[in-house]
């Protein structure tokens, strides 16, 4: 039965893979890149051997922790990364619990990151190829790095089946990719202040919290090789044999936890009423475009692909400005918060009608014109980003300039941001009206994980969004131009001010009615083309 | 396949097709289609998987760009006159999503201002259709959370909140439970009565018997027997009529022996 498993972890592989080339090309990429990572982490290992035990210990038992939390916590955020050996999908065939948890374990080492995983695993015996004693020490690393990347792998396994319970709610679903996807995003500058205060930290106390790791299933296998190392092969075999023993339970909790879904499948989530706002949405004007307005304002607060968009660009831009007030970036940085702002807030339309995906149906049927829903768009994202760009750039320049930012000098600067900030808010905007009317790329469909990338997406993916950047800074240059030399000529700030507003609003009146022409002309392609990508 | 005798009405008939062609890559989906249907007709087209409705339709309505052809609403262009022509035509499409983070309530109200309603016009509207097709309580739950049925419903509510002329639905029957399909014939039927026109695609020949008083059966992209029913099915039931048109034989022979189960 294990090996039927196993067989059909390698079909499924194959059929995806003859299917579409481009996964080829990318599982070919990946696995390269992969191999390069894993040969960098031998040559590491193989340089540890010379280093001192304590070391060698610290690094493979802080490392091969990571990977098992790695393992874990992953496929639970990103949900929908693999999901063609859903237990689920067994509810009809007799097959025992037990034999699908095991056949599933080996199932998911069948796949770059496994494969890559248990190389490391096996290769921390290249640590530990030190003394009379190197082949037995060797061994008790290969044996505990097996161990590891197993009890990682049951430990992802038992958390993801233990989890799907709850994020069948599609709710709970959409607010944890929400929240991986911002984790992911943070991921960068958080190591890097990490990094900036780990000479600070005490050593004495990292060595405790060590050992009392290397105690938790989390780091019993991998702590073993260093006890052998010191001397203590009962404690090495110890730690060996309760890293099975730990591996062992997990399994059988899988085990149960399988057979409890194989009972109930999919547990049905009923609808929960939609929060009724009386506020933005319902007070907008009468018309066509306000139509159009009122349900893509809805869509920013409700579509998990627009949350997660509008939050990151509101994150990013404050963890820049918490780097730079710890000083670990420069002041600079400051000051462009709310102009790098802008320009992200006013790339997020670029790519719009691929967002709306085959529900775009709806304006073609009802026969809505270009320039309605161009407007109705912009005016959406408008409504909540001009007043978010101006409030970055404020805190920007408050962190920056302090009680200065009130002098009459620091009101000037001030202008001069904000005039830049809103001339590429504006500007981007007017592009993304044109650019998303052209020709649609791949998105994610809503409801999909956002950390699954469709395919071929990348490549026209980059090309939109760097002719939308190129294109905005190119409309909005004046501005921008105008704000930049401002520090060294104040009176230039109000005039910055005025081209961002003035020149961005014009900006804004032409591509909303070129990129209307053009959905006149072209929407029924673009429809065609969504429903294509799907 | 001459002129009908709607034809003489102002405007024409409620849908005309002449020679609609599409080609996706090779293959031609639709091969010169010519269709008439009556004003306050309910048509059924009636074919196989792949026979070409769904992309006939698609056409009808202006979702889709033919190759070739024309098609009109009573007298308008859809190509060349599409906002014209979309005032009068009510579309539920098959298998493409709606705006399924709005509510229920939300997503008819909007279709209608997409249309050029008025916000009160439209939200009263929105609000009586829920309650004929009894989705009032659900009216507050948002759309992807609605069972297929219930979508296949609020999509119905959305087709009719402009008050068109003319009805196009594609499938409006598939997944839906009896109750909920009751619910729909009678909205069905009070439109008929209003005088409007309706055109639905479907693979239940009973439910096409039922509904329909003209049937259409494409298959292979072309139009093989077209007129009232009692013309097209021509003494026999429209099941066999259809499987002898559209080329059902069986392939059983003596297959599948090993399913006796004695």
């Amino acid at each position: 039965m294990v090996a039927v498993l196993l067989r059909l972890r390698l079909a499924l592989w194959r059929g995806a893979l003859r299917r579409d080339t481009w996964r080829v090309v990318v599982l070919v990429l990946g696995g390269l890149w992969g191999l390069g990572l894993v040969a960098g982490a031998l040559t590491g290992l193989a340089a540890l051997s010379g280093a001192p035990v304590e070391v060698a210990r610290a690094v493979v038992v802080v490392g091969g922790t990571l990977l098992v939390v790695g393992w874990t916590l992953v496929p639970v955020l990103a949900f929908g990364v693999d999901p063609s050996l859903d237990p689920a999908r067994f509810a009809t065939l007799s097959v025992p619990p037990r034999t699908l948890a095991v056949g599933l374990l080996l199932g998911a080492l069948v796949g770059v990151p496994g494969v890559l995983s248990l190389l490391v695993g096996v290769g921390t015996a290249l640590a530990w190829l030190r003394g009379p004693a190197a082949p037995a020490l060797a061994l008790v690393a290969a044996l505990g790095g097996v161990l590891g990347v197993l009890t990682a792998v049951a430990l992802g396994r038992l958390v993801t089946s233990a989890a799907a319970g709850v994020l069948s709610h599609r709710r709970a679903r959409e607010a944890t990719a929400v929240v991986g996807v911002l984790a992911l995003a943070l991921l960068g500058p958080v190591l890097a202040s990490v990094g900036e205060l780990l000479p600070a930290l005490d050593l004495e106390g990292a060595g405790r919290a060590l050992d009392v790791v290397a105690w938790t299933p989390l780091g019993l296998a991998w702590a073993a090789p260093a006890d052998a190392a010191a001397g203590a092969w009962a404690t090495a075999l110890t730690r060996l044999a309760l890293a099975a023993a730990a591996l062992a339970a997990l399994v059988l909790a899988w085990a149960a936890v399988l057979a409890r879904r194989l009972e109930s499948p999919g547990p049905s989530s009923a609808g929960r009423p939609a929060r009724r706002h009386r506020s933005s949405a319902s007070r907008l004007p009468e018309g066509v475009r306000w139509a159009v307005a009122s349900r893509c304002l809805r869509y920013w607060r409700r579509d998990p692909r627009y949350v997660v968009a509008a939050a990151s660009s509101l994150v990013m831009p404050l963890v820049l400005a918490l780097l730079a007030v710890l000083g670990s970036l420069p002041e600079v940085f400051l000051w462009c918060l709310g102009p790098a702002t802008g320009l992200v807030l006013g790339a997020a339309l670029h790519n719009d009608v691929a967002l709306d995906g085959p529900a775009f149906w709806s304006h073609l049927a009802a026969g809505v014109r270009g320039v309605d829903d161009r407007a109705g768009r912009s005016a959406a994202l408008l409504l909540w980003a001009v007043p978010v760009v101006a409030g970055t750039t404020v805190v920007g320049v408050v962190l920056a300039a302090g009680g200065a930012a009130l002098a009459p000098e620091g009101l000037a600067r001030l202008a001069g941001a904000l005039g830049a900030a809103l001339g590429l808010l504006l500007a981007g905007t007017a592009v993304s009206a044109v650019v998303s009317a052209v020709r649609p790329y791949p998105a994610q469909a809503a409801g999909e994980s956002p950390f699954s990338q469709p395919s071929g997406a990348a490549l026209p993916g980059s090309v939109a969004q760097l002719l939308t950047f190129l294109l905005t800074g190119l409309l909005a240059l004046p501005a921008v131009l105008l704000g930049a030399l401002t520090p060294l000529q104040p009176w230039l700030g109000p005039l910055a001010l005025a081209a961002g507003a003035g020149l961005g609003v014009l900006a804004l009146r032409e591509g909303v009615r070129r990129g209307g022409a053009l959905l006149d002309h072209r929407a029924p392609e673009l429809l065609a083309a969504v429903r294509r990508d799907r | 396949m001459g002129e009908s005798g709607a034809a003489e009405q102002t405007g024409g008939p409620a849908l005309e097709l002449r020679r609609l062609v599409k080609r996706f890559g090779g293959r031609t989906a639709v091969d010169g289609v010519d269709l008439v249907v009556p004003v306050g007709s309910v048509t059924g087209l009636v074919g196989p998987n792949g026979a070409g409705k769904t992309t006939t339709l698609s056409m009808a309505t202006g979702l889709l760009r033919p190759d070739g052809g024309t098609a009109r609403v009573l007298g308008r262009d859809v190509w060349s006159d599409p906002v014209a022509a979309k005032r009068l035509v009510g579309v539920l499409p098959d298998g493409l999503r709606l705006f399924d983070r709005l509510s229920g309530r939300e997503l008819v109200r909007t279709t209608g201002q997409l249309h050029g309603l008025r916000r009160d016009v439209a939200s009263a509207r929105a609000d009586e259709l829920l309650a004929v097709l009894g989705l009032a309580a659900q009216g507050e739950e948002l759309v992807v959370d609605y069972s297929a049925g219930m979508t296949k419903k609020v999509a119905l509510a959305c087709a009719l909140v402009h008050a068109p002329r003319l009805l196009v639905l594609d499938e409006p029957f598939e997944a839906v439970d009896p109750v909920s399909a009751a619910a729909i014939r009678e909205v069905l039927a009070r439109f008929r009565a209003g005088g409007g026109t309706v055109v639905l695609s479907s693979h239940v020949m009973e439910l096409v018997e039922r509904l329909c008083d003209r049937v259409v059966v494409v298959a292979g992209g072309r139009v093989l027997a077209e007129g009232t029913l009692e013309e097209v099915r021509g003494g026999g039931t429209l099941e066999e009529r259809f499987v002898e048109l559209a080329g059902g034989t069986s392939h059983l022979g003596e297959g599948l022996a090993w399913l006796r189960s004695s």
